[in-house]
């Protein structure tokens, strides 16, 4: 697990989970002598599913990708399961179960619920100059597979993966997975490109020096059992 | 006097400017802001509905499946069917081994043997000669790999065999991405438990 928020805790702590509400967070608290402390933590399995919601499903990628898209970036409360339900009880079941939603049915459900929404094809600049989340398909060793394309940054794409979380990929390996078909709700988002999605991918500053009252600073010359990294990238882990 | 008809006028010609303005306004609000644009051209529904995707495990592994059911008698291939999943769906191809004598498979009584409830999707051949009745029944959809034997006749060697291949192509590649995920907590874990107990001396 990882534990931000360390600052000014002296703790050869105990560790007691006291909170599981939501799969992705949990509080650990920790007790050292009269003092009570706690922290949020996320654990690293989740960590790529901060802003992604995960396919319960085998073939249920499209309902993940379309909760994903209403719940972090058009601001709705929509959990995948009741995204599954409408979307399977209204639409060709025989062929959900064999082949997975289609692109049909996500607009279905999005016109039920005041969304107008529609499919195109497109080259992968136009949709850069859109500035707007999409559901994309893309080919993953011959099967489709839905994602949401979350942002485009410095030559990279941000993909949101129902199965996988958070993934970047260059433009040239996302060209090579992609069908060229956009899926997008006719109204602006109210989240793109957030800062937070690309943070796991961020590069360590290795070029800068560490400000002296950083926390990782004072601990630099200790052995590094005990250093501090108050920053971890998951850049090699992830992609 | 006249002073007062020039404001009532002034006013009139605010007010006046205000109705004319409004209408613009009112269109600039009911205009939604939108990231597509005019010139892209919509999927037809058609489209859309063949724009499927699925078939990733949730665990994000990509798979092939397939299976072969075959059924011998007397040493020799009666019935084979073999299943195949495709990116589009299961498909499935059925060789008989051109036994005399033996025929395709319909729903009914043979020779004492009932074939009335047989599960949609079965499909086999009957043989019925001197020594009796014997159905071969396959089912690989809905589901279900069923390699049945109805019989009620004598002296046939029956044998059957059944082979389910699942393949994961991108084995190796996962398996190293999983090693990295653990590697990579399994760092954060030390990382965090030592600055835990550093602090704490």
């Amino acid at each position: 697990m990882k534990v931000s928020g360390l600052t000014g805790l002296a703790a050869a702590a105990v560790l007691t989970v006291v909170g599981l509400a939501a799969p992705a967070a949990a509080q650990v608290a920790f007790s050292q002598g009269g003092g009570n402390y706690s922290v949020q933590v996320i654990s690293y399995r989740d960590i790529p599913f901060r802003t992604v919601v995960r396919q319960e499903y085998d073939y249920s990628c499209g309902s993940a990708a379309l909760a994903t898209l209403l719940r972090y970036h058009y601001g709705r409360d929509v959990a995948e399961r009741e995204v599954f339900l409408y979307m399977y009880e209204n639409g060709n079941r025989e062929a959900i179960e064999r082949v997975g939603f289609s692109l049909l049915d996500m607009k279905r459900y999005l016109q039920n619920h005041g969304f107008e929404s529609d499919g195109f094809r497109m080259s992968l600049d136009a949709l850069e100059e859109a500035g707007a989340p999409a559901i994309v398909v893309i080919n993953q060793q011959g099967y489709r597979h839905f994602v949401v394309l979350k942002g485009m940054a410095d030559g990279r794409v941000l993909v949101g993966d129902p199965a996988l979380g958070l993934k970047t990929y260059s433009r040239e390996e996302f060209t090579s997975m992609w069908n060229g078909i956009a899926f997008l709700i006719r109204d602006s988002a109210d989240h793109y490109n957030l800062a937070d999605d690309w943070r796991p991918f961020a590069k360590a500053p290795m070029d800068r020096a560490l400000p002296t009252d950083s926390l990782a600073e004072l601990t630099r010359e200790l052995p590094p059992l005990y250093q501090i990294t108050t920053t971890f990238s998951l850049d090699p882990y992830l992609r | 006097m006249t002073m007062f008809r020039i404001r009532i006028f002034e006013l009139s010609v605010c007010f006046a400017a205000l109705l004319l303005a409004q209408p613009a306004l009112a269109q600039a609000a009911l205009e939604p802001s939108t990231p597509v644009s005019s010139a892209w051209v919509p999927m037809t529904d058609a489209e859309l509905a063949d724009m499927r995707g699925g078939y990733l495990t949730a665990g994000g592994v990509v798979f092939d499946f397939g299976a072969i059911v075959r059924t011998y008698v007397d040493g020799a291939l009666a019935l084979e069917t073999r299943l195949t999943w495709t990116p589009t769906g299961p498909i499935t191809e059925q060789v008989t081994g051109d036994l005399p004598g033996w025929t395709t498979l319909i729903p009914g009584q043979f020779g004492g043997l009932d074939l009335t409830g047989l599960p949609a999707g079965a499909n086999g051949l009957v043989l019925t000669d001197e020594n009796g009745s014997t159905a071969l029944v396959h089912n690989v959809l809905n589901g279900q790999l069923q390699n049945m034997v109805l019989n009620a006749a004598n002296g046939r060697d029956i044998r059957q065999d059944m082979q389910v291949m699942l393949t994961l192509p991108n084995f190796e590649a996962m398996q190293r991405d999983y090693s990295l995920d653990r590697l990579g907590a399994q760092i954060g874990q030390d990382l965090d438990w030592g600055s835990i107990q550093g602090y704490g001396r």
